[in-house]
């Protein structure tokens, strides 16, 4: 990921429009600033010192280049004259003068080996075969008049293909390529090859051939960024750009690293923006706000450093690239763009019902017929037959069964198990009757037990077991639940536990009056018993979330409060005074 | 001598903050207000010591104080300029101000004239020549209060701040020449204080926390420097005007110093060196010498010495008595601002042979201690002693009318209780059959005994001799008729000023004498000793040149020990009147060391040496010569064989006092600086580097 330090200004420009450029020197940490006209000088990167420079009568014309192959600077001078000198030359008026018949567009400096000269008619040739040859050399011209160059660069493994951009004056962009011929690298004029940059309704507002990557990279005016590869000769879109607005023109240089460097107004167009972008993730992973932006301003980067063509002077930003993905800095630099298409999806229905049913339920089914009527005719024929095991087997299937049914249900259960047999005021005849049973007994009892976990709804069901239930029963369902709550034989369910509560207050609530009225003993033992086994469940409750509190404290490291103070307030201690 | 010590440490009385506080070049005096409008008068000649209380009255407000030579002048919310008698502890002047609240004040430079600033807005001047106040003009009224003000120095300006402006009056005509305006992007600025210094330049902080340095002339800035977090409420300049010192809400003290530009005539200020000994807001800094004095809402009063850069930090306590012991009983009584508390002492278990036990290895506190043989510091562990009573809360007395105590004292056989406040002296008797039945009764005062400064009881408690303004009064005490006057003496005769800084009683000397002892504030020494039934003068010692910190009287040897505040330390012997030979010249040269006040002195119960009380340790120095003797900086030749008192120290965090109960029994009434620390408000703004 890319990270930008401060801005400051490496050297006042006195004339924005004379200003050619920017270029390497000898040393990584020096540059060469081509100021104007008549000026060039060099710049130590990191303190921003003027370590060298000189001044000529002639004009310059082209951003001055370092050729690292005879250790000498060159330079442009009114168009048609290269003058190359050394690093101590006092004056450039007297270096040697090579003049050619053509105009001169640009110098571009290769590493090891001798500095292509590119003229203004798209030909191009290594400078030491020009300059042998300056007086014969002539050919015919690369592009029309009507044609500008742009941008070129050199790509390929061994810097053997050359690439334009050019402009039409109908402002459509091409990409021109074409091999060089080796050493006296001039254009094998059958091989070029032109590559239109046109997309519908947008237009291009950046452009940069990369020769690292031997790419060219457009931003379109919708903000898309795509990439076309000289090599393959292919497009790729790579995503958005934001930040950035596209109304205007964006600089852009290579950072390194995947890497894009673009400089352009901000999205209030209030401002300038600089922004590094991946181009392999297609985010952009850093910016920085600028307060002016300058249109077509020229951008490099050298030596870890942005340079920059402000109004008035060019600024430095050193940045730091990392090729470590760091996700929480690709935070919000990606722009969502929602897909609104529809797919109608296939959920794959089937026409088999899932679950078996009888034939019974199958005929009332197909009359379309809700679970609750489908209850409320078969539960009351069944419970006539007495067939408890089939009952049970039956209400499982249905998940919504009337409160009426229920009712009827339990009244069923009261009597299976002979509730009338036992006297629920003698705890221990009650416990041993509820607990010692033979096979069949126990099956009641879980036919009852089971009861309980069906489903209802509270408001519903009271008017039914106000009229389904006597005294007697539902005395005998509060003793019994109440023993089931502190029944030691049944596993622990949180679910089927709540449930036990939920049926006790529907019990209490539903015979309220007739537990007032009545002053029966049976009534009082029932109710103080329930209360008695509920106190006794909650008191563990209460002495629990005391414990938790201080667990809590224990765990978090803190101590519990020793009241120390109250030791150190006060002591007596043996002193030898 | 091993001895056991009663470690009090639950004495906290509340500390009070600091208002305000005044420096009196003449006499080297500071006069302090605090929060609840009591005034301390503290002697500053050698290390800070309190020489006077001037006692709260309720709803009473301090905001202001200065000096018109060695007259107080004080102002408040009240709306009245104050003069204070400082002999007597009382008002001697009230004059109303025009304008409600006075927020400031500030005494010329010349002494003639004072300014003080009010809630409406009006400045009240007043001429304070010949040792009067007379009324001399009210300047034009402004709008809004003024909270500072500033003589320049030759008086001729005075510059006021109020909230967004400062103004600049000419005195003699009484109308603004000048007015800036300080407020900032349209926000209100509060300016808490200002400074004048020299070519009319006026230095001001605010609440924005800037130090700003306006012309007085133009009302042009000069320079602004945005110094603290948070608003700065006392600007103090040094006497050379070459150093300003600011704090406020964010209590760093930062010093500013005027340099001259080494290329022009030019000066200016920048900033130099800061300062975070406080923690707690800073209300106001006076700079005295080379030291800076600082107060605020911790109630301490730090001083640090700006060239040296040492510090020292004094706590509130509340005057002395702050605490009396009545060994017979073992009580004590611990003074708060407006109660009393009567403790019974726990007691330490004894093993068969009577010796203490001590609490297997539980709290070990090292002292160093110079043994006799061997002159280097060694370890030497305090033991705990297990504790077999805890000690038990009698009684909690609160004054009437909430008032707060001026003096307070519990007679010798523990029956009796005395307190005064500022109109009320009451005497009460304690009958106590057993911890949990604790009774009270009033003992009826007769005469015409208002209010008493000091108070002291004989040995038998019967006679209770009290002082009051320049009249000593000997009261014979009987618990059940009540008390009556059996003699008064008048002092003028022999002390320079009727308020007292020491009021002791001995008990029964060899000579079957009892001797009354007082010193003044101005150093005078009288000692007064029955003839018969009466007490009549006995003697004056030779004055010295500042005042006795502790004294007192060694019943055993009969002689009159007294330290004074610049250290030094005399024996008297009282039979023969004369100085003995100790300590003389013998003093080991740690005691010139410790920049600190004795705060009591006691002599051993063994008579082998004599303790002295300071605020941060127990000096214990030994009555015979032991160590060679050393070159201190008093002395410039040392003789050989001269020989230094031998010593030993115990260092206590803010030791309030320290009674010898028998003959190897103390008690050491200790405040913590944490118990100060838990009884202040939050801190406002916090430093990062800061004492404690």
């Amino acid at each position: 990921m890319a990270k930008f330090h401060n801005y400051y200004v490496l050297c006042p420009l006195i004339d924005q429009k004379s200003f050619l450029g920017v270029s390497k020197d000898k040393e990584d940490a020096n540059v060469l600033v081509t100021l104007g006209r008549n000026v060039v000088n060099k710049y130590r990167l990191s303190d921003q010192k003027q370590v060298g420079g000189w001044t000529s009568k002639d004009h310059i014309t082209s951003a001055v280049i370092y050729d690292d192959t005879n250790g000498n600077y060159i330079g442009v001078f009114n168009n048609n004259i290269i003058k190359t000198w050394q690093e101590d030359s006092a004056n450039l008026d007297k270096s040697k003068k090579f003049k050619f018949s053509l105009n001169i567009l640009k110098l571009l400096p290769r590493k090891k080996r001798s500095p292509l000269i590119i003229f203004s008619d798209g030909n191009c040739s290594s400078l030491s075969y020009a300059i042998e040859n300056r007086k014969s050399f002539e050919n015919k011209p690369v592009f029309k008049e009507t044609e500008t160059i742009v941008d070129i660069s050199y790509y390929g493994k061994y810097s053997d293909c050359i690439c334009y951009i050019t402009k039409s004056n109908k402002d459509t962009f091409d990409i021109v390529t074409c091999p060089l011929r080796e050493e006296l690298c001039d254009l094998e004029r059958t091989k070029l090859n032109r590559t239109k940059i046109l997309r519908d309704d947008v237009n291009v507002v950046g452009k940069i051939i990369c020769m690292e990557t031997n790419c060219v990279y457009v931003i379109w005016s919708d903000s898309k960024m795509s990439e076309y590869n000289l090599v393959q000769k292919s497009w790729r879109i790579i995503g958005t750009v934001s930040w950035i607005s596209t109304a205007s023109s964006i600089s852009l240089a290579w950072m390194g690293k995947n890497h894009l460097i673009l400089f352009g107004s901000n999205m209030d167009q209030d401002g300038a923006i600089i922004v590094a972008y991946n181009t392999t993730l297609g985010v952009g992973s850093c910016k920085y706000p600028m307060k002016m932006y300058t249109e077509n301003a020229r951008i490099y980067c050298f030596d870890n450093r942005i340079c920059l063509e402000a109004s008035n002077h060019i600024g430095m930003l050193p940045y730091i690239l990392e090729t470590k993905r760091n996700l929480s800095s690709l935070l919000g630099s990606h722009e969502v763009i929602l897909d609104e298409e529809t797919e109608i999806a296939n959920w794959g229905t089937p026409t088999i019902p899932l679950f078996p049913v009888d034939d019974q339920i199958k005929g009332l089914l197909k009359l379309g017929l809700t679970e609750r009527s489908i209850c409320a005719q078969i539960i009351p024929n069944l419970l006539e037959k007495g067939d408890f095991v089939n009952i049970m087997c039956t209400i499982r299937k249905f998940s919504d069964i009337p409160e009426s049914v229920l009712v009827s249900i339990l009244k069923y259960a009261v009597k299976l198990v002979q509730s009338e047999n036992v006297d629920i005021t003698k705890p221990e005849e009650f416990h041993a009757y509820c607990r010692e049973h033979s096979v069949t007994e126990k099956e009641k009892f879980r036919f009852l037990i089971d009861t309980f976990t069906i489903t209802f709804s509270d408001a519903l069901v009271i008017p039914h077991l106000r009229n389904g239930l006597t005294l007697e029963d539902t005395l005998f369902l509060i003793a019994y639940i109440t023993y089931l709550l502190v029944d030691p034989g049944i596993d622990l369910n949180l679910e089927y536990e709540s449930k036990l509560y939920d049926w006790c207050m529907l019990l209490l609530d539903s015979f309220y009056q007739q537990y007032l009225l009545t002053r029966d003993d049976t009534v009082t033992h029932v109710l103080q018993n329930m209360l008695n086994v509920i106190i006794d469940l909650i008191k563990p409750l209460e002495n629990m979330s005391l414990l938790l509190a201080k667990m809590q404290n224990l765990v978090m490291g803190k101590n519990f409060v020793f009241k120390t103070e109250k030791q150190l307030s006060y002591t007596i201690e043996s002193i030898i005074i | 001598m091993a001895t056991s010590v009663h470690r009090i440490r639950y004495y906290n009385p509340q500390p009070t903050p600091v208002n305000c506080i005044a420096y009196n070049k003449l006499n080297k005096q500071l006069s302090l207000a605090r929060k609840d409008s009591s005034i301390e008068i503290w002697d500053m000649t050698h290390f800070p010591f309190l020489l006077k209380f001037i006692p709260a009255v309720k709803d009473g407000s301090v905001e202001a104080l200065g000096w018109v030579k060695d007259r107080l002048l004080t102002t408040g919310l009240g709306g009245a300029l104050v003069e204070w008698n400082l002999e007597e502890m009382c008002i001697r002047n009230t004059i109303l101000l025009t304008g409600y609240a006075a927020w400031c004040l500030d005494v010329s430079p010349d002494n003639t004239l004072v300014a003080v600033g009010t809630e409406q807005g009006y400045v009240n001047l007043y001429n304070v020549e010949n040792d009067d106040i007379i009324y001399k003009k009210l300047f034009d009224k402004q709008e809004g209060r003024i909270l500072c003000c500033k003589f320049n120095e030759t008086s001729s300006i005075l510059v006021t701040g109020s909230v967004n402006t400062i103004r600049v009056w000419n005195v003699e005509t009484g109308h603004a020449t000048t007015r800036i305006s300080v407020s900032r992007r349209g926000k209100e600025v509060i300016v808490w204080s200002l400074v004048t210094l020299e070519n009319n330049i006026i230095a001001s902080g605010d609440s924005l926390g800037r130090l700003t340095l306006w012309d007085g002339n133009t009302g042009d800035e000069i320079e602004s420097f945005i110094s603290h977090k948070a608003d700065i409420l006392t600007i103090a300049v040094s006497e050379d005007k070459n150093n300003l010192f600011c704090s406020g809400v964010d209590p760093t003290i930062i010093q500013f110093r005027k340099i001259k530009k080494s290329d022009s005539a030019d000066e200016q200020w920048v900033k130099s060196y800061q300062n975070s000994i406080n923690q707690h807001d800073v209300r106001d800094i006076a700079v005295l010498d080379q030291k800076v004095l600082s107060v605020g809402v911790d109630g301490y009063i730090s001083t640090f010495h700006y060239v040296r850069k040492g510090f020292q930090r004094i706590p509130h306590l509340l005057p002395t008595p702050r605490s009396l012991v009545c060994s017979s009983k073992k009580f004590l009584l611990l003074r708060y601002s407006n109660h009393l508390e009567v403790w019974k002492l726990g007691a330490f278990l004894k093993d068969k042979s009577g010796r203490p036990v001590a609490e297997p290895a539980n709290v070990i506190i090292k002292n160093k201690i110079n043994t006799e043989n061997n002159h280097s510091d060694c370890e030497k562990v305090n033991e705990m002693l297990k504790i077999s009573e805890n000690p038990v809360k009698l009684l909690s007395l609160q004054t009437k009318g909430k008032k707060q105590i001026q003096s307070c004292a519990i007679s010798p056989n523990g029956e009796l209780i005395v307190y005064s406040t500022e109109s009320h002296t009451r005497m009460l008797k304690l009958d106590s059959d057993d911890e949990s039945n604790v009774y009270l009764s009033k003992v009826i005062l007769n005469g015409s005994i208002t209010t008493c400064s000091h108070f002291a009881f004989t040995e038998d408690s019967k006679v209770l001799i009290v002082y009051n303004a320049g009249t000593i009064s000997f009261l014979q005490v009987d618990p059940e008729a009540g008390v009556t006057v059996t003699q008064t003496i008048n002092t003028k005769k022999h002390l320079s000023c009727k308020s007292i800084l020491h009021f002791q009683i001995s008990k029964k000397c060899p000579s079957n004498k009892v001797y009354l002892v007082v010193a003044d504030t101005q150093g005078d020494i009288v000692i007064w000793t029955q003839i018969g039934k009466k007490f009549e003068h006995y003697i004056t010692l030779p004055k010295y040149h500042c005042v006795p910190s502790a004294m007192v009287v060694d019943a055993e040897k009969e002689t009159l020990i007294v330290a004074y505040v610049d250290r030094k330390v005399v024996e008297y012997e009282l039979f023969e009147k004369k100085f003995s030979d100790w300590p003389g010249s013998a003093m080991p040269p740690v005691w010139y060391d410790t920049k600190q006040c004795v705060l009591s002195v006691h002599p051993h119960p063994s008579g082998q040496s004599v303790v002295f009380q300071h605020l941060r340790d127990l000096f214990v120095l030994d009555r015979k010569a032991q160590f060679e003797m050393e070159p201190t900086k008093k002395k410039k030749s040392a003789d050989a064989g001269e020989m230094n008192l031998g010593y030993h120290i115990l260092p206590m965090k803010y030791l309030s006092d320290f009674y010898w109960l028998g003959k190897s029994e103390a008690v050491t009434v200790e405040i913590l600086p944490e118990n100060i620390m838990s009884m202040l408000p939050p801190v406002a703004i916090r430093n990062k580097r800061s004492v404690n």
